[in-house]
């Protein structure tokens, strides 16, 4: 078998949308601690950014205090901060929605890895090829946006901008490569735009040719993952999985049909990752072969 | 041979007949020639047998050590009152159990803690709960806890804050210009009426204003009573409303079944009480309904108030085995209590500025393992700890023990206030636990004021006295309340919310701008329509 990204796109994009946006909506902390477990197991498989993650983490403590500071609904009262209840309800509130955030960046960053520009184009063609071109040209804007502030950033250093090393300087050494980035955004967006239309964009019909086919691997993963999102829907439809947070905490009781949609959604979010591992293992017996 | 092990078979069922209905046998004897009476003791057993059966315990006292025991504080009070004015039985397992209870337990209920007070005193327990309760918990909680107050001193303890005669002056105080006593309001209640004379009944033929009191009472109570013998009290007629009322009558050794003041149309009390009896053993709380485990357990012991009253015992609250003398007046707990208060205060928000400067000097470690040699980093660091230092000192921070259920010192007060908290409109659209059945979360009829105090402020202060959660929105003199009671606004529509209205109209500001004075009725009510379905 191939790995994950070797899969037609209309399968990898299905599949992201669907781990998401049941992650989204669920809003079921056993499905989100599932979700952010696969997360975590595939972002490893295909990058190790350590330092991308502890960021990560201290985004999650944030988000995860903002939440009791503003909402004072919920039974358990902890303390009380000038009439204004902290309440234990609220807290963990926070915290799965910080967790549920987290857990959708750490998605989404696996989906940029593995989603390239062709496959986008291959995917919106149909629909509409200016839309899959625009959607390309945002996509690939981050990374670009990331390399010349880098760039800048470089510069600005053997200038001798940051030589004080402290956070304050850091900090308004910072603002100041922002301000630069903004200006060279703008002008870049001039010349790309002056630069297209000088190479006759938008004079025909726009055509486009892409290596990716439908084989049978990818019907039977993609019906997979439809037959087993069914379940975790049928759940949710059913309020098998709904947990209340206010004003007290309400565990859903676990009924076989629950049991199937948490498993079910097990297996959704280890797909990549099994895949992956097992494609390694393969290598490493073929290279032992040798 | 045959024969013998058939005559041993007979014997020993014999025996055993004896052992199991000797209770029922000793108490037929005594009394068998009043109808009331022997419908008294056969109630009693037959509940006491439907709970044995249920437990599933063979004697009394294994239904004690077993059941009672191990529901000790939750529900077994009132049969352990009961079984220990009906008959000698060994509580002390009980006991234990009910002081673990009230030990590891927070209670928040004044009444509640006097009843269990009242318990350990009924069962000759000596400890030193009671003392406590004694000293703290009398008047603390309306005109309940003057009743169940009076009945512990009635046992001849004695309080710190009160003595008997102001106790009694205070219950005399509080009746209404009809006889009756009530919870709020100038109007008796059957129920209350009936508990105070049973609190008072101990000096009706003491004190002279005592005894016009009770006459007065009882000529309320008289008139209240409904057709059939039983008593109506908050628009239902009930069940446990007629044993009250059986109670204090027994208490002043009136028997109901001889007063011609409590026969209407030839049915008496007992008439009454019939009538809500399901089967042998159980009652339902108002007519035709299910069976109902409070009323069931008010029949009881109002039995037992009655057979002690012609077995010419005293009445069910003035304990047989109290040992007031020997009760342990050791109050060192509430010293400590009182010092522990003060520590906690001060201990929460010391906590957390601990907290804070034991993670800042984490931070400023791992820079210095990380060889960060920069003074300007520590220095922002140190700078960001006092911030929120200081940030911390300015809030007003509180447990959620000390901020609820204390009462609030008004030095001067200029009048009072009647306050209500209703969600009437959406009682038929959700059936949430938080949501009250009848739609009333809180009515107050008199809450004192001071000069210049706003609508936001009383409502903070009942919400504090009584545990209410509010949500609150802005500053200063811009308040909304987005929620009470865990029903928030915009839950049932797009145009819910809660409301403000003074006297009848809502108020056009802010409720932390509208200044209340005396007698004003203030009302918050719960909206789906902007209010226009409220009025």
């Amino acid at each position: 078998m191939d790995k994950f990204d070797e899969y037609n796109p209309i399968v990898i994009f299905t599949y992201f949308i669907v781990v998401t946006s049941l992650t989204i909506f669920c809003f079921n902390p056993i499905i989100i601690l599932i979700s952010l477990l696969g997360a975590i197991i595939y972002f490893n498989l295909i990058s190790k950014n350590l330092r991308l993650q502890i960021q990560y983490f201290l985004l999650f403590i944030l988000i995860a205090l903002i939440n009791p500071i503003f909402s004072h609904n919920g039974s358990t009262v902890l303390i009380v901060i000038n009439d204004s209840p902290i309440t234990l309800e609220a807290i963990v509130y926070g915290g799965f929605t910080s967790l549920m955030i987290i857990t959708i960046l750490y998605w989404f960053h696996s989906f940029n890895e593995i989603m390239t520009s062709d496959k986008l184009l291959y995917l919106f063609n149909k629909i509409s090829p200016k839309f899959s071109l625009v959607l390309s040209m945002a996509f690939r804007y981050i990374p670009l946006f990331n390399k010349q502030s880098n760039k800048v950033k470089q510069t600005q250093t053997t200038l001798g901008l940051y030589k004080d090393g402290n956070i304050i300087s850091r900090f308004i050494g910072g603002l100041r490569v922002f301000s630069i980035m903004i200006t060279w955004a703008l002008e870049n967006g001039i010349t790309t735009a002056d630069s297209m239309s000088a190479r006759g964009y938008g004079a025909s019909r726009r055509t486009s040719y892409s290596i990716f086919k439908i084989r049978l691997k990818d019907i039977i993963v993609l019906f997979s993952i439809i037959t087993l999102t069914i379940s975790v829907i049928f759940n949710i439809v059913n309020n098998e999985i709904t947990f209340t947070f206010y004003p007290t905490m309400i565990f859903p009781k676990l009924t076989i049909y629950s049991i199937i949609g948490y498993i079910a959604y097990i297996i959704i979010v280890l797909i990549p990752s099994i895949n992956e591992v097992k494609e390694r293992i393969k290598w490493k017996l073929l290279l032992s072969k040798i | 041979m045959k024969n013998k092990i058939y005559k041993i078979c007979i014997l020993s069922k014999l025996i055993f007949l004896l052992f199991s209905f000797s209770i029922q046998v000793k108490c037929y004897e005594e009394n068998i020639n009043s109808e009331a009476n022997s419908y008294a003791i056969s109630l009693i057993n037959n509940i006491l047998n439907y709970k044995m059966d249920e437990a599933s315990c063979t004697t009394i006292q294994e239904f004690i050590d077993n059941t009672l025991t191990s529901n000790a504080g939750v529900s077994s009070e009132w049969y352990v009152i009961g079984l220990s004015q009906y008959d000698n039985y060994d509580f002390s397992r009980y006991e234990q159990s009910l002081i673990n209870y009230v030990n590891n337990n927070e209670i928040f209920s004044s009444i509640t803690k006097i009843k269990y007070a009242m318990c350990l005193s009924a069962i000759g327990s000596t400890n030193r709960y009671i003392t406590n309760v004694l000293n703290d918990s009398i008047g603390k909680q309306g005109i309940m806890s003057y009743i169940y107050g009076l009945h512990l001193l009635n046992n001849h303890y004695q309080s710190e804050t009160y003595t008997k005669d102001e106790l009694i002056n205070i219950l005399l105080s509080l009746q209404c210009n009809d006889g009756g006593w009530s919870l709020t309001g100038e109007k008796g209640d059957v129920d209350v009426t009936a508990m105070t004379i049973q609190s008072l009944s101990v000096y009706y033929n003491v004190s002279n204003e005592v005894h016009e009191s009770i006459e007065k009472g009882l000529v309320f109570l008289s008139d209240r009573q409904l057709i059939d013998g039983d008593y109506m009290s908050y628009g239902n007629s009930n069940v446990e409303s007629t044993i009250q009322v059986l109670i204090a009558l027994s208490s002043l050794n009136i028997n109901c079944i001889n007063d011609p003041r409590f026969i209407k149309n030839g049915k008496t009390l007992f008439d009454g009480i019939k009538k809500y009896q399901l089967n042998n053993y159980t009652f339902s709380h108002i007519l035709n309904n299910e069976f109902n485990e409070n009323a069931t357990v008010q029949v009881f012991y109002g039995m037992i108030a009655y057979l002690r009253m012609n077995n010419e015992k005293s009445s069910l609250y003035i304990f047989d085995k109290c040992d007031y003398q020997n009760v342990d007046k050791d109050v060192i707990s509430k010293v400590n209590d009182t010092i522990n208060d003060v520590t906690n205060n001060i201990s929460i928000k010391y906590y957390i500025i601990i907290c804070i400067i034991v993670i800042s000097l984490i931070i400023c470690l791992t820079l210095l393992i990380l060889k960060n040699k920069n003074i300007k980093n520590y220095l922002f660091i140190i700078v960001i700890t006092l911030l929120l230092i200081i940030i911390l000192l300015c809030l007003n921070i509180s447990t959620s023990n000390e901020y609820y259920g204390d009462d609030i010192k008004k030095d001067n007060p200029i009048g009072t206030v009647s306050i209500e908290i209703r969600c009437d409109t959406i009682i038929d659209k959700d059936n949430k636990d938080y949501i009250p059945k009848n739609g009333i979360i809180l009515s107050i009829d008199q809450w004192k004021i001071e000069e210049n105090e706003t609508v936001y402020d009383i409502l903070i202060q009942v919400a504090k006295k009584y545990k209410i959660q509010v949500d609150k929105e802005g500053v200063n003199s811009n308040i909304y309340i987005a929620g009470i009671n865990y029903i928030y606004e915009l839950q049932y529509g797009s145009l819910s919310g809660w409301m403000c209205y003074v006297n009848g109209e809502s108020i056009p500001i802010s409720c932390s701008a509208y200044i209340v004075y005396p007698n004003d009725h203030i009302e918050w009510l719960y909206t789906c329509d902007m209010g226009n379905d409220l009025k």
